[in-house]
């Protein structure tokens, strides 16, 4: 049974500025997405790949279609429920450097550790962040403003706080915008990694390198999204 | 709850510089509205008390004391002074049409010398026809006035040993009276005896203004009841035309003088404290409105980790509330420290009657000030920020980036 479904999911934004022109980024687009892989989407800039991705993990309501995330609809489930599955089995490494800069290293972690209540096993969660900022070579940032972090250290913290709730699918757009090869190398093993324990990886990416890590590769082209062969 | 409150905290926290903005706006609004309704609230009080203590419908005077205003000095900001008119006057005055009851009084400053304790006003009063002041000392004192003794107004200091001196004559502390807001807190009272036995003192130490006084033959005051039904202003015209040297003042005349003064000052403070609200709420709206794009994206970060939009909308309450509450709890705060060591300054400057509100007004008003300022803070927060935490999560994160 795959993890997320997508059928027939179409999307349209209109433009801004004087001529309020509709433009359609997704064309009923269906996919799946499986336990235990990574799937890449490649495609051109400004394609509509962010759009997918925004669609799959429940942050975007599509024009039409449905996405099904181990048979539930999400798009069905109320506001609550649907965010408290982000923040439990979805883990979203954005674009851009979204984390927040005047929080330390470390409290960004906790802030998403503890929004659904555990905030009284403090040490346990304390432990885990230290885990996984040093899984992503962050280990003698904890304690420094996010904010004093460089772009490559914003992203590794990114990533980090994506596996801080140990979510089933993980979904990286992007990931390694701003790392050196090391740490992009890194970073994909770690993505691999949580493949082999059931895990579920859709990575929005240009690099080449990481299309030795892939399962499966899918092209964005026009609102069109078609399986490539590896 | 408790993730949503640690939340606030940490964006407070976290963004120190915009939220102690906040805080200082919020504290301006509140101690705009504490400290503006103590104000006007202390002169209403005063004005009450004004015309609670003066007692009489009809004050007789001599002329030349009303002509210089030190009567209003001795009321309204306790400037001891002494004068005398001739006692004829007093029956005169029981005579006239329109009188019930007349009662005299003799009103003279102790003096700036080592015979004296301290320079204050010194009221006496027939304790067989006053109608004025007794009512008022039996409400701190019980006992008889006898010779010798004195009630003392709220501002006096009594000594350890209860006994005051003024011109050499020692008088004993009987009691202090519940402070009024007026002149008459720094005064002292006594009856006629004891005041006779001060003139005579006063004359025997060689002090000018009581050379070759009679004390049996002046007197510096008479208070007048007016009768049932009839004009008070015609009685006061039956006093003053065939009654030459005196001034009688209607008790309604000189409130109305005061009861102005306070409109003016309470209508400034009026204007000025909705001043401060509109510019308050306009800086407050603009700061928001300013800091939503910044919130835009703190938000985008909160959707794309899980938070709902309750849990949002939750910390920005809670937010919102905090900086309220803060501010407006520094700005009573701030108010307090700044107005009420000066408040007989300005009581001074205004010349007007001033009685502080007690403790149960002042926490009321505190109460709903700060109550009034979590709703505005709120109000306005929830105009510029809320509105876009109810905005679609993807649209959002899209923005944010």
């Amino acid at each position: 049974m795959s993890l997320i479904t997508a059928e027939k999911i179409s999307k349209e934004f209109t433009r801004k500025g004087k001529s309020k022109k509709r433009f359609e980024v997704l064309k009923e687009t269906s996919f799946e997405i499986n336990k235990g892989t990574v799937t890449e989407i490649i495609g051109r800039s400004g394609g509509g790949k962010s759009t997918f991705v925004s669609i799959l993990s429940g942050l975007l309501q599509p024009d039409t279609g449905k996405v099904y995330y181990e048979g539930k609809d999400l798009y069905e489930l109320s506001d609550d429920e649907r965010s408290k599955l982000r923040n439990k089995k979805f883990g979203i490494i954005p674009q851009d450097h979204m984390v927040f800069k005047n929080l330390s290293v470390i409290e960004n972690l906790l802030l998403v550790k503890e929004m659904y209540g555990t905030e009284d096993k403090e040490e346990e969660n304390e432990r885990l962040a230290e885990e996984l900022l040093n899984k992503v070579g962050l280990k003698d940032y904890a304690s420094y403003k996010a904010g004093e972090l460089s772009g490559g250290e914003l992203r590794r913290l990114a990533i980090a706080r994506a596996l801080i709730n140990d979510p089933e699918v993980i979904f990286a757009d992007e990931p390694s915008g701003d790392l050196d090869e090391e740490n992009t190398k890194n970073v994909l093993s770690i993505f691999r990694e949580l493949t082999e324990q059931g895990k579920a990886v859709i990575l929005v990416t240009h690099d080449r390198e990481a299309i030795q890590y892939a399962d499966y590769i899918y092209r964005m082209d026009l609102g069109n999204l078609k399986e490539e062969k590896l | 709850m408790r993730f949503r409150f640690n939340l606030a905290l940490k964006n407070i926290k976290a963004r120190a510089g915009r939220s102690s903005l906040l805080i200082i706006i919020c504290a301006i609004l509140a101690a705009s509205v504490f400290g503006g309704s103590v104000f006007i609230r202390s002169i209403q009080n005063g004005l009450h008390s004004y015309e609670k203590r003066l007692g009489a419908d009809i004050i007789v005077i001599p002329e030349e004391v009303k002509e210089e205003g030190s009567f209003d000095g001795i009321l309204l900001q306790g400037i001891p002074d002494t004068f005398y008119m001739d006692r004829s006057v007093l029956e005169k005055v029981k005579e006239t049409e329109g009188v019930e009851i007349a009662s005299y009084q003799f009103f003279l400053a102790s003096a700036n010398a080592g015979c004296c304790d301290s320079p204050v006003q010194i009221i006496g009063f027939d304790p067989e026809t006053d109608f004025s002041i007794q009512p008022w000392i039996r409400e701190a004192y019980e006992g008889e006035i006898t010779d010798g003794d004195l009630i003392v107004g709220s501002n006096i200091v009594i000594p350890p040993n209860r006994q005051l001196r003024f011109y050499n004559v020692t008088l004993n502390v009987a009691a202090k009276l519940e402070k009024t807001g007026t002149g008459l807190d720094n005064a002292v009272f006594g009856n006629i005896e004891t005041i006779k036995s001060l003139i005579r003192s006063a004359d025997s130490l060689g002090f000018e203004d009581f050379k070759d006084v009679d004390p049996d033959s002046v007197i510096s005051a008479v208070m007048v009841r007016n009768e049932k039904g009839y004009d008070v202003y015609k009685t006061a015209g039956n006093i003053n035309i065939p009654i030459e040297g005196v001034n009688a003042v209607t008790s309604q005349k000189m409130i109305y003088g005061i009861a102005q003064g306070l409109k003016n000052v309470s209508g400034i403070i009026g204007i000025i404290t909705g001043l401060v609200w509109v510019l308050s709420i306009i800086i407050l709206i603009a700061l928001f409105s300013l800091i939503a794009g910044e919130r835009v994206r703190e938000l985008a970060i909160l959707r794309i980790t899980g938070a709902s939009k309750k849990i949002i909308t939750g910390a920005l309450l809670w937010e919102a509330f905090l900086i309220a509450l803060i501010g407006s709890v520094s700005g009573i705060a701030a108010i307090s420290i700044v107005y009420f060591p000066f408040a007989d300054t300005i009581k001074r400057s205004l010349e007007l009657p001033v009685l502080q509100p007690g403790a149960g007004f002042m926490i009321l008003t505190g109460f709903i000030t700060i109550i009034l300022s979590i709703i505005i803070c709120g109000v306005t927060w929830s105009l510029c920020v809320l509105r876009i935490a109810a905005r679609d999560t993807g649209l959002l994160s899209k923005e944010g980036v």
